[in-house]
């Protein structure tokens, strides 16, 4: 429907963006916001390729995108509960203080 | 063609102040815009199913989770300020969210990157697309070949959100001893 | 209507897979039913379903036997591949699952004993149970979104196994950086997987074969493979994507990081494989595959030799280890492949007995630097008696089973060519000898204060690590066995496609 060129740029600022949140950042929360928009992108990608006979819609990449939504939703879940924990024990969610396991 | 582009570089500088903003609320109410415009976007493309799992899911539930475990440990508080990077301010931010639209638009409108669409599809290939004429039938085709073809996926993915689930109460327990 | 005949034409999984997870699922209950009554169901449970899954493995060995070509393929309620997720079974997958199968079914006896004294038991072998099932759905997917779902099942049981000791600060630091890098991972497998339906049109392993195969490389394709190598290599702790390892190794509990190194990474690098042989030729990732596998040896064996801690030490070592696979597996011949799948289940035996002999030392003596166990092998024998087989092996000395798998890996690389590979291989191999030869000296050495008058490890820790000693030995002077059963699964891969293909299409 729409020319794929649109949906290749948008995924990949996205997948800048969240590595650049996981590279740079030090808060344990924005970490999983950039795990969370990485996920967006390749979805994004996935569901655009469903589109791209002119005319014609492909029904297995959006059952795809769909299983993926649930796993993706599971996975943060459980790390924000591991995020949970690391508060419990240090009192912040900074990063740089996890850094008592050198080399 | 414009309204697309509109929802895309809505998505691109959410995404962007999810990542820059110095305030973990700001970030997680630009997540769940970034989340709500794509949405949208995936309803606009052509598929409504996944527009509401999208909604659903990662703007509903996911988003509920955050806000949640932000308010519970730091309670909001701006008392760590993310200041890895010291000199993303307002302004630069503003740029930097110019300088995205900037590249969404001019590279989706001028160039063209060509994707090898089913280049290398094999003669054997079996596919079930088809025309639809209304959203009703992206509905019914979708969910049909998601119970159709894909139910062994869908079975093995509760015992993934199982598996999870005891995960959450072997993290979150608390058993004092009994002596 | 369509519901009812589902229904009607059943379930048909494979009887490792169907039994774990349904043991996984009843676990919990039988862990409520063991705390009212005071019995110890849940660990009786717990060998239970892992001795029936190893069981279950010979029935289906029997059953990929008796197919034809060789090639098994199940699908449920009637839905046929190529569109839906279908478990394609050849003698590699049975192989792989064997391997999962008797490390998980000697892990489970060997955890009954260690985690005695913990809370939260009953979690624990559910998340294991689930974790073993993971892995066996994973060696027989035959549609790469099916082999997705029981990735994430593993990688989420793993994470939170990894930080299951909570009370501690060090599991839960390391648990974490292991899920960041985990999940970054699954999303670059998400991207690769977007990008092979877009070139194909398909999912599914035996399709792909018959697509993709064979073509020459385009910026699309180097791509691919990229995000291919980043999506597997995060779990296969393949170099520079291995910083979560010699974290989350030491700071689980033993029995757990003997199955991560054991099998856990080696599954990870089966998922590499498969995908890499049904994408590419073995010309194209030659070269790439043989640096990665330099850069990951010679990384692993130098950062081992730094360290002071005994469980960070084996946990470099399983990233070097990794790395001697990678050179059969960029050999891209049947032999280095038969070499590769040896070497993962030699690996698993003797990483897993070191493993678990450390855990045995650590839980006696109640430290893990070594410096500070320094003498504790005179009042523990049998175990490090273990724990030095398990390095004669790893280093690769004849008459162990580590021996014959790199010779194979080793000699692989010559038959291509890659000289060059060998050399360094041999020399990483040796270098490996110094740090483990440092370890057994400081144990058997004379005891300090704090070592002196401590007793052996409880029985069944002990037993356990008796019979992986005898298996590597065993291994190593009569290894027909397991040479022809890998022999029979590296054929499969490398040569079976035709087979693979024609139960999809033909």
């Amino acid at each position: 429907m729409y020319p794929i060129t649109f949906f290749i740029v948008t995924t990949a600022l996205l997948f800048v963006f969240g590595l650049v949140a996981l590279t740079i950042k030090r808060d344990l929360v924005r970490l999983l916001i950039g795990i969370e928009i990485l996920f967006n992108a390749a979805n994004l990608f996935f569901v655009a390729l469903s589109t791209q006979h002119v005319g014609m819609i492909d029904p297995l990449p959006q059952s795809i995108v769909m299983m993926a939504l649930v796993l993706d939703g599971t996975v943060i879940a459980v790390g924000l509960a591991l995020a949970l924990n690391v508060f419990k024990h240090y009192k912040t969610f900074d990063i740089r203080k996890l850094r008592r396991l050198k080399w | 063609m414009i309204e697309i582009l509109f929802i895309l570089s809505l998505v691109v500088v959410s995404a962007l102040l999810a990542v820059t903003s110095r305030n973990i609320v700001f970030a997680v109410i630009a997540l769940l815009t970034t989340n709500i415009s794509l949405g949208v976007a995936y309803f606009m493309m052509g598929a409504p199913t996944v527009a509401l799992f999208q909604l659903a899911i990662f703007a509903g539930a996911v988003v509920v989770f955050f806000v949640i475990t932000v308010m519970l440990t730091t309670g909001g508080d701006v008392e760590f300020d993310d200041d890895s990077v010291p000199w993303i301010n307002k302004t630069t931010q503003l740029v930097l969210a110019a300088a995205s639209v900037l590249v969404l638009l001019g590279v989706s409108l001028t160039r063209e990157i060509a994707f090898p669409y089913l280049e290398y599809a094999s003669s054997a290939l079996e596919t079930l697309m088809f025309a639809p004429t209304n959203y009703d039938d992206i509905t019914t085709a979708v969910s049909q070949f998601l119970w159709q073809h894909r139910g062994f996926d869908l079975v093995s993915q509760s015992f993934v959100v199982l598996a999870a689930v005891i995960c959450c109460i072997a993290l979150l327990k608390i058993r004092r001893d009994h002596e | 209507m369509v519901g009812q005949a589902m229904i009607q034409t059943g379930l048909q999984l494979p009887l490792p897979l169907l039994i774990s997870l349904i043991g996984a699922m009843a676990t919990p209950f039988i862990g409520i039913l063991s705390e009212r009554t005071g019995m110890k169901l849940k660990e009786a449970w717990f060998v239970l379903v892992s001795a029936a899954s190893l069981g279950g493995v010979y029935q289906l060995y029997n059953m990929v036997k008796a197919a034809p070509d060789g090639v098994l393929l199940l699908y449920s309620w009637g839905q046929a591949p190529p569109l839906s997720g279908c478990l394609e079974i050849d003698m590699l997958g049975v192989y792989m699952s064997f391997s999962i199968a008797f490390l998980g079914l000697l892990v489970s006896i060997y955890s009954i004993s260690y985690m005695e004294h913990e809370t939260r038991v009953a979690e624990f072998y559910t998340l294991v149970t689930f974790m073993i099932a993971g892995m066996f759905g994973i060696v027989f997917a035959g549609d790469l979104f099916t082999l997705f779902v029981f990735w994430e099942l593993m990688g989420l049981s793993s994470y939170v196994l990894v930080s299951f000791l909570k009370q501690n600060w060090g599991p839960i630091e390391a648990g974490f950086k292991y899920l960041l890098m985990s999940a970054t991972a699954g999303a670059f497998l998400l991207l690769s997987m977007a990008l092979l339906y877009g070139l194909t049109g398909t999912l599914n392993f035996g399709m792909l074969a018959n697509s993709i195969r064979g073509n020459p490389l385009t910026p699309w394709t180097v791509l691919l493979f990229s995000t291919l190598i980043v999506g597997f290599g995060v779990k296969s702790a393949i170099v520079p994507m291995h910083t979560w390892l010699p974290d989350a190794h030491p700071e689980a509990p033993s029995p757990i990081s003997a199955l991560l190194s054991g099998v856990v990474i080696e599954t990870g690098l089966y998922g590499l494989t498969r995908l890499l042989f049904v994408v590419f030729e073995p010309s194209v990732f030659k070269l790439p595959i043989a640096a990665l596998a330099v850069l990951t040896m010679t990384v692993g064996n130098l950062l081992a030799l730094l360290q002071g801690d005994l469980k960070r030490m084996l946990a470099y070592s399983s990233i070097a280890q990794i790395g001697y696979m990678l050179v059969g597996l960029s050999a891209g011949t049947v032999y280095g492949a038969q070499g590769l799948f040896l070497h993962v289940f030699n690996h698993s035996m003797m990483k897993g007995l070191a493993f678990l002999a450390a855990g045995s030392l650590i839980h006696i003596g109640n430290t893990r630097n070594i410096e500070d166990l320094k003498g504790i092998g005179r009042a523990m024998p049998l175990t490090t008696m273990g724990l030095f087989v398990s390095f004669m092996g790893l280093g690769g000395v004849p008459a162990t089973s580590g021996f014959i798998s790199k010779f194979m890996l080793f000699s692989s690389a010559i038959e291509v060519g890659m000289t060059w590979l060998t050399v360094i291989g041999v020399l990483n191999s040796a270098l490996s000898m110094a740090y483990y030869l440092r370890v057994i000296k400081t144990l058997i050495s004379d005891p300090i204060d704090s070592m002196k008058g401590l007793k052996e490890a409880p029985k069944l820790m002990v037993a356990v690590t008796v019979v992986m000693t005898l298996v590597v030995i065993l291994f190593g002077v009569w290894p027909e066995p397991a040479v022809s059963f890998a022999e029979s699964a590296a054929e499969a891969l490398v040569n079976g496609f035709n087979a693979y293909i024609g139960a999809i299409i033909g």
